[in-house]
């Protein structure tokens, strides 16, 4: 089940207890009306869930992952002011290197606003919006080029794919997915080591598509599985989120867009850790998530 | 290196890079790491005097991580600067801890070259 916002979860909460009482006391069984009530309820609030969860991502962004850029910027200007105030000449190669750390940092600063411009513009009011139908082997193949570019020239990064049928078509966001997967990879190959490799698996059962990154990096230390994401969505303590990357919360946010789970854990038997996206097999996810 | 040095933990490369030109211009002895496995194996050696550190670290929080060496920096009377986005926060979670009496200020980012400078030299003057 997706992690629900704190609000929504104790909303849940008391409308289970209610219906179940309701049941209890009236030994009825659910008509098929009353199926098709909760199925739209469960959608309407996966829709307020996703929007939370968006606006928390809005403010853990504003508030902590433009500053440490901007930060970047506005001391590399001040170092910049100061050499012309004080009449003194840097060497060349300081000065070229102190510009192409403006044009890098603003470059996050442009590639992080228009991920919050890309995620809210889509209209997840409608079922289809964003959505295309493409074959997924090929699509992630064909995405495996501009995912190399994200790490390390000394790392490695490896795709395998065990699918049930390899023509399997799936309908999907593939710009929030390819965002996911970019900050998933990007955030691999921060935190492990150079020459490091980094694998992408996609497997299908029948039920369930997982597409896992995985790393042998420095793991997830102190923070628990389960607790790095339920921490982002609750707002306690994010800055450990922060710390883990960019790409988290940015992740988690689409995720949640796509109706698609994402998990965190170490690896068991070496270092690291495993990124795990978990989509429903057929139509929209939210039976086997939800 | 010596404890005169400023240890600077800071993850994001390019803002260390930053941190790290600015204080040697000021000649301000300096070692940036980008993480807390990184800072332990510097602290196996020395025990610098001032640490500016950042709360957004990999694997923990820069607090978790103070506080994992709190009984070292305690000892040395080690004076801590933390980069903190919300104060709010960052007092509620460094309320008890083992270094909240070290942390002596928290700058928020962006913040202004002059003013951590300034910080550094009021703590640390030997720096």
């Amino acid at each position: 089940m997706n992690e629900l916002h704190p609000i929504l979860a104790t909303l849940v909460e008391e409308f289970l207890n209610e219906m179940n009482k309701v049941r209890d006391t009236t030994s009825v069984s659910l008509d098929l009306t009353q199926i098709q009530l909760n199925q739209n309820t469960k959608h309407l609030l996966l829709q307020i869930n996703a929007h939370l969860t968006y606006d928390h991502f809005v403010s853990s962004v504003l508030e902590h992952e433009l500053r440490t850029p901007l930060a970047g910027i506005v001391s590399t200007v001040q170092l910049l002011q100061a050499q012309l105030e004080a009449h003194e000449t840097e060497l060349p190669e300081t000065l070229q290197k102190w510009c192409d750390r403006l044009e890098k940092l603003s470059t996050r600063m442009e590639f992080l606003l228009e991920n919050m411009k890309q995620l809210h513009s889509n209209d997840y009011s409608s079922q289809s919006a964003g959505r295309q139908t493409r074959k997924l082997t090929n699509w992630l193949i064909n995405e495996r080029k501009s995912l190399s570019e994200l790490i390390k020239s000394s790392q490695i990064l490896d795709l395998e794919l065990q699918m049930l049928e390899e023509s399997f078509e799936y309908t999907t966001d593939y710009h929030l997915l390819s965002i996911i997967l970019g900050t998933l990879v990007e955030n691999a190959s921060k935190y492990s080591p150079d020459n490091a490799r980094i694998d992408i698996f996609l497997e299908q059962s029948q039920e369930i598509l997982r597409i896992k990154v995985i790393d042998n990096g420095v793991g997830l230390g102190v923070n628990s599985s389960e607790n790095l994401i339920k921490a982002f969505q609750r707002g306690q303590e994010v800055e450990h989120i922060e710390g883990s990357g960019l790409g988290l919360s940015i992740a988690h946010a689409a995720a949640q867009r796509i109706q698609a789970q994402l998990l965190l854990y170490d690896n068991e038997n070496m270092a690291g850790t495993t990124a795990e996206l978990i989509f429903s097999n057929n139509d929209i996810c939210q039976k086997t998530l939800f | 290196m010596s404890k005169d040095t400023v240890l600077v933990v800071e993850d994001d490369q390019l803002l260390r890079e930053v941190i790290d030109d600015l204080l040697k211009i000021h000649q301000i002895k300096v070692k940036t790491v980008g993480d807390s496995s990184e800072a332990n194996d510097w602290l196996v050696e020395y025990i610098p005097d001032l640490i500016i550190c950042d709360l957004f670290l990999p694997t923990v929080s820069g607090i978790q991580w103070l506080n994992s060496v709190s009984e070292d920096l305690v000892a040395n009377k080690s004076s801590i600067i933390l980069l903190s986005a919300d104060h709010v926060r960052t007092h509620d979670m460094l309320v008890g801890s083992p270094i909240q009496p070290l942390v002596k200020h928290q700058l928020k980012k962006p913040f202004k070259n002059d003013e951590l400078v300034r910080l550094i030299r009021f703590f640390r003057p030997n720096s």
